[in-house]
């Protein structure tokens, strides 16, 4: 069983010689969900594919540590800023595609699959194309495929970057309620403070040239409904977090 | 809109694609006929359209019989070819190294005229059918696989690493993913092809058939030319490019079915 994620001056230089991330720290709890953001070219993508050991890093490690001092192997999913979908395939079939690829028997995997899109809000459209979605729906699906194997770790690219702000907003509620309820470790990367803030038990800031971890918030909220955004306390954490940026920003130019 | 409109327009909508050529066609066979009414040509150099209707009606149990031979030939070649032309395909994206070592080899058999090789396939394969499928096969098999190892290589990188992530089997990365997503260039490649296996069946039995009580379109030609029947020519090569027609046709339906739900080339 996963405990905490340790991200130990995890160090990634492209063969180009971009140092892409120069010695991010970072302790993650089993459980939590973590969101980082910043400028574009930071590292945030470079930091997420190291985590899901889509790529190695250079200098540094990522331990994952279970119970007694054991390591363990966390079963991960991705989501990306596309959404990935074989143009091909149902929307039940592509959402069951992980656990196609990995043997599940078909009962199983219909079932399963079915399940996870009702939750997801897509249960109508399970036997429509993805060309037949819009980007929002095609985002759930996508969502829904990440979490049919239900994973311990979920890393999220900018998973709503390309939908518009109002689907956003409903996509950012499904994604806490998922989270509240299926108990993964949660890692996602955004562009928006607004979301960042939003969704982040911790919003983790990082800076560019050489990609690095400059600022950490834990916002506290009594309660996150989509009324929260409008309210005083959530424009001060968005603020702090603006305001953390941009001194990473300055910092960089002088 | 209602039923009876919506069927109103599809078929002003074929009508719109029969039309035109049509209309071309007719207007192409009455210059012709024309020309020759006025001219007069010796029927031996140009026969009129109606002496060529006349002839395919008189040798209609002909035509039909040589149609049949040259294009189950046609065919039968065509499905080796599209099965060579995929597997190896396949094969060459799947692995960089056959890739580099294979494909330009590929490119310069593609360019050795058929013709020029056509009696070898008589020393390899006698006399018969299986010169003319053979030779079929060679002249079709490249377009698909040019088609499939195109279509293959411009796969997704984003899927490719999906399916990298959720831990696929080659095997499975090549039927769910790489094969699928092809598929679209390869019955573009299939269709050009369905042409060309017609004219590779008529060459090979230029070369290799033999006539028998019932004789392909490539043998009707070269005897009909012996005799002088110009006009039987003519009506045996407007049957050859209608056999050709319709497997490109067949071709063409059987991909649009398969890909008119998700793509866009089918809409
Ligand atoms: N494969 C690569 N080879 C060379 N350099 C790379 C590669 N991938 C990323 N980089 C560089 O590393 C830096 C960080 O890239 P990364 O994609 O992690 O940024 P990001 O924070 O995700 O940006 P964005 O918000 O635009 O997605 C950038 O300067 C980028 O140019
Ligand atoms: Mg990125």
């Amino acid at each position: 069983m996963l405990q905490r994620i340790e991200l130990s001056h995890l160090g990634r230089v492209y063969e180009d010689g971009c140092v892409a991330l120069a010695g991010a720290s970072l302790e993650l709890r089993a459980g939590s969900i973590t969101v980082l953001v910043g400028p574009s070219g930071c590292g945030k993508t470079t930091l997420l594919r190291l985590i899901g050991g889509l790529d190695a890093p250079t200098s540094g490690r990522v331990l994952f540590h279970g119970a007694e001092g054991l390591l363990v192997q966390p079963r991960t999913a991705f989501a990306f800023q596309e959404p990935r979908l074989l143009p091909w395939r149902t929307v039940l079939a592509n959402v069951a595609l992980p656990l196609e690829l990995a043997g599940v028997p078909v009962a199983e995997r219909a079932e399963r699959a079915t399940a996870m899109l009702k939750r997801v809000g897509l249960g109508n459209a399970a036997r429509k194309l993805p060309g037949q979605l819009s980007g929002g729906m095609r985002m759930r699906a996508s969502i829904a495929r990440a979490l049919v194997t239900a994973p311990q770790l979920l890393l999220l690219d900018e998973p709503f970057g390309a939908v518009d702000e109002i689907a956003r907003h409903a996509l950012d509620d499904l994604l806490r309620s998922l989270w509240s309820e299926l108990g993964m470790t949660v890692v996602m990367v955004t562009h928006s403070i607004v979301e960042a803030t939003y969704v982040g038990e911790r919003v983790v800031v990082m800076a560019p040239a050489p990609g690095r971890i400059v600022a950490e918030f834990s916002p506290q909220f009594m309660d996150r409904s989509s009324a929260l955004r409008a309210t005083p306390e959530f424009a001060a954490v968005t603020a702090e977090v603006l305001r953390a940026l941009g001194e990473a920003m300055v910092e960089e130019h002088s | 809109m209602n039923e009876r409109s919506r069927r109103g327009s599809t078929v002003r909508g074929s009508a719109d694609a029969i039309i035109p050529p049509l209309t071309v066609v007719v207007v192409l066979l009455l210059v012709w006929q024309g020309a020759v009414s006025l001219f007069a040509p010796s029927e031996f150099l140009v026969p009129a359209p109606l002496a060529v209707a006349r002839a395919m009606g008189e040798s209609r149990n002909a035509l039909l019989a040589a149609a049949w031979m040259t294009g189950s030939s046609a065919a039968i070649g065509f499905l080796i070819a599209a099965f060579i032309g995929v597997t190896l395909g396949s094969m060459l994206a799947a692995s960089r190294f056959l890739m580099r070592g294979l494909y330009p080899i590929a490119t310069l058999l593609q360019m050795v005229p058929l013709v020029a090789i056509a009696p070898l396939l008589v020393v390899w394969c006698g006399y018969g059918v299986r010169t003319t499928i053979a030779s079929a096969v060679i002249v079709s098999v490249f377009p698909v696989l040019a088609a499939t190892l195109d279509g293959m290589r411009s796969t997704d990188p984003g899927l490719v690493e999906l399916f990298a992530i959720n831990r696929a089997s080659r095997v499975q990365r090549w039927w769910k993913l790489e094969l699928p997503w092809a598929i679209p260039s390869i019955v573009t490649g299939l269709r050009i092809s369905a042409g060309l296996s017609v004219i590779g069946a008529i060459v090979g039995e230029f070369v290799g058939a033999f006539a028998g009580d019932q004789s392909p379109v490539g043998i009707l030609i070269v005897s009909a030319i012996r005799e002088n029947r110009t006009d039987l020519v003519f009506a045996a090569v407007s049957v050859a490019a209608m056999v050709g027609f319709a497997l490109f046709g067949m071709v063409s339906l059987v991909g649009w079915m398969l890909l008119r739900r998700w793509h866009a080339s089918a809409a």
